[in-house]
């Protein structure tokens, strides 16, 4: 949270870009990108049919990163977390069923399997969705808060010096 | 002596000046209020009875003087405990309250005089008196006794018949009466005056002029021999025109033999030019011995062409200077167009005149300071320029500079606006000095007073409380009780007693608004040669900037108690604290007022103006109060700012909750992505 009571106690509020949050974000996705090629190419050679799942049922995933051009793209990281939850458990079937591409394209023919892998996303845009309501909620109770130190330190100031400094020029 | 009164209600009097002590014990005067004797009054005066409780024998009187003219102070000081044979004895100068609501007045204090006026009491016409009487009784006896006065640096200003008493028995002379009660010649009939003094107002006739008095002898002279003031039938006018044209001797002691001892002695009294008039010394020198002075010649004869103005022909520039006063804007116009000066250089051959005149009219003259002369200032200085000896004129008013303090105190008191505007451009604007600086040999003592007009004009020209008019006022003369209305009535003459008159004044009489007004100001202002008018300028602030008015008022007031001599004001201090209400509002800082409130309140007690002042007027205090009240603004401007995008600032709030929702939704994604990852892997592996 960037609203803390001390930086309003004392100096007036500055909206500077954040440089050092966005640069740790894209460090993480590049990582992202580096630990799902490393999978991939791991699933090609041992589990084919887990990667035809993954790349189909990332779909949304994809489409969200690509939709996504906030620095960091918080959002499409939630989205493809809670996509990737709902994938890994059809990966998971795929894996029982023997790994192959044939079965993996069995299964996609199953509806369930893909209303799981969509609403595993579907379940990332909830969550933002609600986080961002909560913590507009937050941010309103701080800045209230702040507000009212802050005219207590006008009140002390009418306090010493009188309503004369309230006078603008 | 008539005596009106009969209930002998006494007075007893404040004595200024005078021996405050008789043997052992301390000298006790009274004034009989309801005993007037109006034989022995003074223009301008009324005379009481005055006992003096340790010589209740001897019968005194005292001259109640106009308390809105100075009065010959000085003079009376330097005549303390002398008693000059031929005039009367100064017993004291003092002060009492006199006339409705106590209100004080000065008086002159002398013993009964022995004989009576030189005057017919039912015409008030000079009495006759013998060709061979007049030197023994008048003229040599007068002489004398104006040489003692010569010896102490004064003149009598006062010479003439009704002024002289005659003792009834014995070979004494006539005796001098009063010159004191009034400013120098104030009261004297013009003809008694020599031309440049007559034509001056007569308060402001000035006071530094001795052969003045013997030119009063000489017309004191004639009217004795004649029997009647001579000249009576003259207006102003014709007695100025008669003067200039045929002379002092031939108007006024036309009758009288020329080559008799006393037609000798009058052409020598009665001459037009100060530096040629016989001194009182020649005049005795004469009555004893017949001892003529050495003739320093008469006037140049002027058998030239003159300078036609007005339609009249003017041959000498004493004559042209009085008829240029006349009508000035004509006067103005013949003297920028260089008519004056051409006639002065190549008519009348007076080229130090010539040259005097084109520098006054000289746009570029030095002396002016860039400024272009009015007309009434132009033809003002061109007539010094011609006639010297002359008084200044100015417009309507007519002063010698020594006189302008006089006159400026009668106009004050009529409430005469055109004679203040006039006196007081005489004196702002460098005429006085200027006239001073055309006299050929002016007398030391104007000299020196030269100083003090120089400083009166930089006062003068000032427009706050303590300076200007009243400035002028009170700066030339020192002798004038203070004139501001609320405490007029105790005849203030010596600025230490300010105080202890206010601090009546409040308890008895509290003013409503101001404490100090322009007269009192300028009293204290003119008292303690106060040069700058920072402190005061707040005395003459809006009546709705009460703050400012108090802070001058407590400045000046503890000014005035830093150099008395320690004496505590308690009720009057206490009185202050209440006033200054508006002056401790304006000290921003809370904290600090209360401490000062506080401390004012604790010197209060103690009666102390002079350490109320310091703590008050602390100019460290209100220069730290400043600069912290500003930083206070600012602060407050920031706290403003701030909240204002706390409140206001919706696409910040919105920021903020984006921003911090999707840091609550990837950390919820990221735990329920472990968890599922946990379970799909616990899954497979069991």
């Amino acid at each position: 949270m960037s609203l803390n009571s001390e930086s309003l106690n004392s100096e007036p509020i500055e909206r500077r870009p954040r440089h050092d949050g966005d640069q740790i974000m894209k460090l993480a996705g590049y990582s992202i990108y580096v630990l799902l090629g490393m999978a991939a190419t791991t699933s090609l050679l041992f589990a084919p049919g887990e990667l035809l799942i993954a790349v189909v049922g990332m779909v949304p995933a994809a489409v969200a990163l690509f939709w996504d051009r906030s620095p960091g793209r918080r959002t499409a990281q939630c989205v493809a977390a809670m996509n990737f939850a709902g994938v890994s458990a059809i990966m998971a079937l795929a894996w029982d069923n023997g790994g192959s591409l044939a079965a993996a394209a069995e299964l996609l023919t199953n509806v369930y399997v893909w209303l799981v892998m969509l609403l595993g996303a579907a379940m990332g845009w909830v969550i933002v969705w609600l986080a961002r309501m909560v913590a507009g909620r937050v941010i309103i109770g701080v800045i209230n808060h702040q507000v009212a130190q802050l005219k207590e330190q006008q009140n002390e100031l009418v306090r010493d010096w009188g309503r004369r400094v309230l006078d603008e020029d | 002596m008539r005596q009106t009164g009969t209930e002998e209600a006494m007075v007893a009097i404040e004595i200024l000046i005078g021996e405050l002590s008789a043997g052992a014990n301390e000298r006790r005067l009274t004034l009989v209020p309801t005993t007037r004797l109006e034989a022995l009054e003074q223009p301008g005066t009324e005379a009481y009875a005055i006992i003096d409780e340790h010589h209740p024998d001897r019968a005194l009187f005292g001259l109640a003087c106009d308390p809105r003219v100075p009065i010959r102070l000085a003079a009376a000081d330097a005549l303390r405990g002398q008693d000059i044979a031929g005039s009367l004895e100064l017993i004291a100068v003092g002060r009492a309250p006199l006339g409705p609501g106590d209100t004080k007045r000065l008086l002159v204090i002398y013993p009964y005089p022995d004989g009576a006026r030189l005057v017919t009491p039912a015409t008030g016409q000079p009495v006759q008196i013998e060709e061979r009487a007049i030197f023994p009784a008048v003229v040599g006896p007068v002489a004398t006794t104006l040489i003692e006065w010569e010896k102490r640096g004064l003149c009598h200003g006062a010479v003439r018949p009704d002024n002289l008493f005659m003792p009834g028995s014995g070979d004494k002379g006539a005796l001098l009466g009063d010159g004191l009660s009034s400013p120098c010649g104030a009261w004297q009939p013009t003809v008694y005056e020599p031309i440049s003094r007559a034509r001056a107002t007569p308060v402001g006739r000035g006071q530094i002029d001795g052969s003045a008095d013997i030119y009063a002898l000489g017309v004191t002279a004639a009217a004795l021999l004649k029997g009647a003031t001579p000249g009576e039938n003259l207006d102003h006018a014709a007695l100025m025109r008669e003067l200039s044209g045929r002379g002092a001797v031939a108007t006024l002691a036309g009758f009288v033999d020329p080559q008799s001892s006393i037609g000798v002695a009058l052409e020598g009294m009665l001459h037009e030019t100060p530096e040629k008039r016989w001194s009182a010394t020649e005049v005795v020198r004469w009555v004893k011995d017949r001892v003529r002075p050495p003739d320093l010649g008469g006037q140049r004869s002027m058998r030239r062409h003159g300078f036609t103005f007005l339609g009249e022909e003017h041959r000498t520039p004493k004559s042209l200077a009085m008829a240029l006063a006349t009508d000035p804007d004509k006067a103005s116009q013949v003297l920028r167009k260089g008519e004056v000066t051409d006639w002065l250089r190549k008519t009348a051959g007076e080229k130090r005149l010539a040259d005097a005149l084109e520098a006054v009219v000289s746009p570029n003259n030095p002396d002016y300071s860039g400024r272009r002369l009015e007309t009434p200032e132009l033809v003002s200085r061109a007539s010094i320029v011609l006639d010297a000896e002359a008084p200044i004129l100015y417009r309507g008013t007519a002063v010698r500079p020594d006189g302008i303090g006089p006159a400026l105190a009668e106009a004050e008191a009529k409430d005469d606006k055109e004679t203040i505007d006039d006196l007081m451009s005489i004196l702002k604007y460098g005429v006085a000095e200027f006239w001073i600086d055309q006299q050929t040999s002016p007398p030391a003592a104007l000299a020196e007073f030269a100083a003090t007009l120089k400083s009166a004009r930089v006062h003068a020209k000032r427009k706050a409380p303590g300076f200007g008019i009243r400035r002028a006022l009170y700066d030339l003369n020192p002798s004038l009780p203070c004139q501001a209305p609320l405490i007029r009535d105790a005849l203030i003459l010596d600025v230490d007693d300010v105080l202890p008159t206010l601090q009546d004044r409040v308890a008895s009489n509290p003013p409503n608004g101001r404490l100090i007004d322009r007269h009192l100001a300028g009293f204290i202002a003119s008292k303690l040669e106060i040069a700058e008018s920072r402190n005061v300028v707040g005395l003459g602030a809006p009546n709705i900037e009460t703050d400012k008015i108090w802070r001058s008022t407590i400045w000046l007031l503890g000014t005035l108690h830093s150099r008395s001599d320690g004496r505590r004001y308690k009720s009057f201090a206490k009185w202050l604290t209440g006033r200054l209400s508006p002056v401790l509002d304006e000290l921003h800082n809370r904290t600090d007022r209360k401490t000062i409130v506080d401390t004012i309140a604790e010197i209060a007690v103690d009666g102390n103006l002079s350490a109320m002042a310091t703590a008050l007027l602390d100019e460290k205090l209100w220069r730290a109060d400043a600069q912290s009240f500003a930083g206070a603004r600012q602060r407050m401007a920031s706290l403003r700012d701030q909240i204002a995008t706390l409140t206001e600032d919706k696409a910040y709030r919105d920021r903020e909750s984006r921003t911090l929702g999707n840091q609550f939704a990837l950390a919820a994604s990221y735990a329920l992505l472990g968890f599922t990852l946990i379970f799909v892997a616990g899954t497979i592996l069991s």
